[in-house]
């Protein structure tokens, strides 16, 4: 007996409007003389009308309140908002990720374990990455007990020069979230609006606020490096890190070459 | 107000503007999300789930694609993170759909082998249908029939050809027809038995 392997892909195509009015007037003519075929184009509308009934789909009025009701709440506290980071916070972030792959490269070689205990090794990337307020930086990070204009005008200065850089991406053998034990990681961060970094034994390490602009700078920025995600918030991973927010944060580690 | 111009300012983090990208959207959603799990609640904590993400991602969106190929995409990909949570999570590769043919459990027509499923029992029956098939199939089949997006839409969001996807989802449409003809009476009776039993060779 005949297959009618064609002419029942043409059945699902019929189904979904996409036949020419030639092919359908041809497959028309077939099914009135193939009851097997108008047997499947029957059955095929039958499931379809099934899944597609309104009975079916019988929306729960409590589908809206419950959406509605597990978005964050509009105004967020959190531990670290202050009027310092506020005011520098756009600035810092490109400014943060800027500086962050210029600098690191020469930080990283060279990086071993033994680095990471001594606190008086200084190199030029180190005082991003280790000091929280380096007394000869031209820091782009605000000192925290600083005035806010101080803060505000070597960011903006430091940050106007470096974006304007064409910043090449270090080479990183390995990308991927944390998921080993946090207490390896090293305990100083610093922070800039709503990114905190540090090192981690082989790299570095970005904790970030999900989809904030921060975030998809950062991955622009390495748009060649295939993260391996966990779905862990920065929270479980590093629970030092106190917020009120914690999920809405993602950990992203990088490994040196 | 026109649907780029609400996402632009719920990025901007007007929460009245993502409230009419939720309403537009929410039904379809539910729907896609019940059509996976087959349960009201499940389908439910999906929905929430689904535009929490959107919520925290939408920052991330970028109007390339269109906004409801993204939902959709977030929708399927917490569909498949509740099942596998649960457990209930078998992968079946996608190339061998076309020949294996998967029991499913139905009710027991020992008894009334002609009597025509009542509409509960078409559900479940339909269900696990469509959960035999491999997931992309499943995941075309639910975007054509129960979000009614264009095989073009649906090609975007699953980044494959057109041509892949026509063809992918005539077979399972195909797989699904003999699934439920091969497990019981999902179909209306039809007036000529030969019909009845699947495709003749």
């Amino acid at each position: 007996m005949k297959s009618c392997e064609f002419e029942s892909a043409q059945i699902s195509l019929l189904i979904d409007g996409l036949l020419t009015p030639s092919e359908e007037a041809e497959l028309r003519l077939h099914l009135a003389g193939c009851p097997e075929c108008a047997g499947r184009e029957r059955e095929l509308r039958e499931i379809r009308m099934f899944l597609d009934s309104p009975e079916e789909k019988d929306i729960p009025p409590e589908l809206h309140g419950r959406i509605m009701s597990a978005l964050p709440p509009i105004r967020q506290k959190r531990v670290f908002e202050k009027s310092w980071v506020k005011a520098i916070a756009a600035v810092a972030a490109c400014a943060v990720l800027a500086l962050v792959f210029v600098r690191l490269p020469h930080r990283m070689n060279g990086f071993s374990a033994s680095d990471q205990a001594s606190e008086t090794q200084q190199s030029d990337g180190d005082m991003i990455i280790k000091s929280p307020a380096p007394p000869e930086a031209e820091s782009l990070l605000p000192e925290k007990k600083s005035a806010d204009s101080m803060s505000e005008n070597s960011a903006a200065g430091g940050a106007n020069g470096l974006c304007a850089a064409e910043a090449a991406v270090p080479a990183y053998s390995e990308a991927y979230v944390y998921t080993g034990d946090v207490k390896k990681l090293n305990a100083e961060t610093d922070f800039a609006g709503n990114i905190y970094f540090f090192q981690t034994e082989t790299g570095f390490a970005v904790i970030m606020e999900t989809g904030s602009a921060a975030e998809s700078e950062f991955l622009n920025r390495l748009d060649n490096v295939n993260f391996s995600k966990t779905d862990k918030d920065a929270q479980t991973l590093y629970p030092d890190f106190t917020q009120d927010d914690s999920s809405a944060y993602t950990l992203y580690c990088l490994t040196a070459e | 107000m026109d649907e780029q111009t609400l996402v632009r300012r719920a990025q901007g983090g007007d929460r009245r503007a993502f409230e009419e990208l939720v309403r537009a959207y929410e039904a379809k959603v539910y729907a896609m999300a019940l059509r996976w799990t087959n349960d009201r609640e499940d389908a439910l904590d999906v929905s929430q789930e689904t535009f929490l993400r959107v919520f925290r991602f939408i920052g991330g969106y970028d109007a390339r694609s269109s906004f409801s190929t993204w939902l959709y995409r977030v929708t399927i990909n917490v569909c498949k993170d509740l099942a596998l949570r649960r457990g209930r999570v078998r992968e079946q590769p996608i190339d061998k759909d076309d020949d294996e043919s998967c029991e499913i459990q139905l009710p027991d027509e020992r008894y009334e082998p002609e009597r025509v499923f009542e509409k509960k029992e078409r559900a479940q029956a339909l269900h696990a249908a469509i959960t035999a098939l491999p997931e992309e199939h499943r995941t075309m089949i639910l975007l054509r029939d129960v979000n009614g997006l264009s095989y073009r839409e649906i090609a975007e969001l699953m980044e494959l050809e057109e041509g892949t996807v026509k063809s992918r989802i005539f077979r399972a449409r195909e797989k699904l027809r003999l699934l439920l003809t091969a497990g019981g009476n999902f179909f209306e009776p039809s007036k000529s038995n030969a019909l009845k039993g699947g495709q003749s060779e």
